[in-house]
């Protein structure tokens, strides 16, 4: 199956990107955030990848953008990552939330709101999750500064 | 009768000074530094070497810190060990607030003296414990050892010693 997994991805997702990197599987690059529960979907049920743990998912400041990145792997052999990537608007834009799918997904989605500001339609409780409840902005954004921090580089 | 034996002793210690007065100061402090009550309070990695102090291999029972207490009124004494953030400020300010007076906090690392490594650079750090509450000891080390510890406790023990009495002038020469 390790061979043939970008294969069946290209064949499964006509409309997403998909990376090959040597060591920790492939990448599948989908075409914005709406598409991802329905992908999450497919990669939980059907038979051909049964990714059925969402490992880790979290984002990237891009500056121009925001790259959602969730990690999967299988609870099953053959022991399998998958990389799947989601680029959204760095403000304004919602996200449908994958907390109905993997349970996990919703502290991290939490975490993701805390810290970058991205907002996930149909989470059940999006509050702040490590950051005190009155925090104004989101600290893991480049262009975000406060008066508390001293700055090393002084921008 | 071994107090008495032991009185004239203490009172040599204060020449000069009214001996009632001077006897109550030194008990208060004699007790107190000898039975300091800790709070039981890690918040990261200094908290290791804090517990380790506490174990039987350095134990530091030996020096009157008898017991870890799991409640703030039960406790005199906080060891701030570890990174100090935001989110947690608050809740030390209300322990430090809830503890049994007199009370003492020993900063205890790089972060709870300054910020350590996250002193730039980063949003969620206190810069400092005694930017919330007061600090008589600052010991650094990132952690510090155990004997580093140790070391720390006997030197609030000696300023406690030096303590003096509301109205009274300080010991000429003693920590402040």
């Amino acid at each position: 199956m390790n061979a043939s997994l970008p294969e069946a991805l290209r064949a499964a997702f006509p409309g997403a990107a998909v990376e090959e990197r040597g060591g920790f599987g492939p990448v599948l690059v989908l075409g914005g955030g709406a598409a991802l529960p329905e992908a999450c979907r497919a990669l939980r049920s059907q038979p051909e990848f049964v990714f059925d743990v969402l490992e880790d998912y979290t984002a990237l400041d891009e500056g121009d953008r925001l790259q959602l990145v969730l990690h999967f792997i299988r609870s099953e052999e053959p022991a399998v990552q998958l990389t799947v990537k989601a680029p959204v608007a760095r403000t304004g834009e919602e996200v449908p939330t994958l907390s109905g799918l993997f349970g996990s997904a919703e502290w991290y989605e939490r975490e993701i709101f805390d810290l970058f500001g991205v907002r996930f339609a149909g989470h059940p409780d999006l509050r702040r999750i490590l950051l005190p409840e009155d925090w104004q902005g989101h600290p893991l954004l480049k262009d975000y500064r406060d008066d508390k921090t001293l700055h090393r580089t002084g921008d | 009768m071994a107090i008495v034996e032991k009185w004239p002793a203490f009172t040599e210690r204060f020449p000069g000074g009214g001996l009632l007065l001077t006897s109550i100061e030194f008990f208060l402090n004699w007790g107190r530094k000898n039975s300091l009550w800790p709070l039981t309070f890690g918040l990261s990695c200094c908290a290791i070497e804090m517990f380790c102090t506490g174990a039987p291999r350095y134990d530091w029972a030996r020096l009157g810190n008898e017991v870890l207490r799991a409640s703030p009124r039960q406790a005199d004494m906080m060891v701030v060990a570890g990174t100090v953030c935001w989110k947690m400020a608050g809740r030390i300010q209300r322990l430090y607030e809830q503890m049994a007076e007199p009370r003492y906090v020993i900063a205890m690392g790089a972060c709870a003296v300054s910020g350590g490594p996250f002193h730039f650079d980063s949003y969620g750090t206190v810069r400092g414990v005694d930017q919330l509450i007061p600090v008589d000891i600052y010991l650094p080390g990132c952690p510090p050892k155990p004997e580093a510890l140790l070391h720390a406790v006997l030197e609030l023990e000696k300023k406690i010693a030096a303590d003096r009495l509301p109205g009274r002038r300080p010991v000429k020469g003693a920590r402040p």
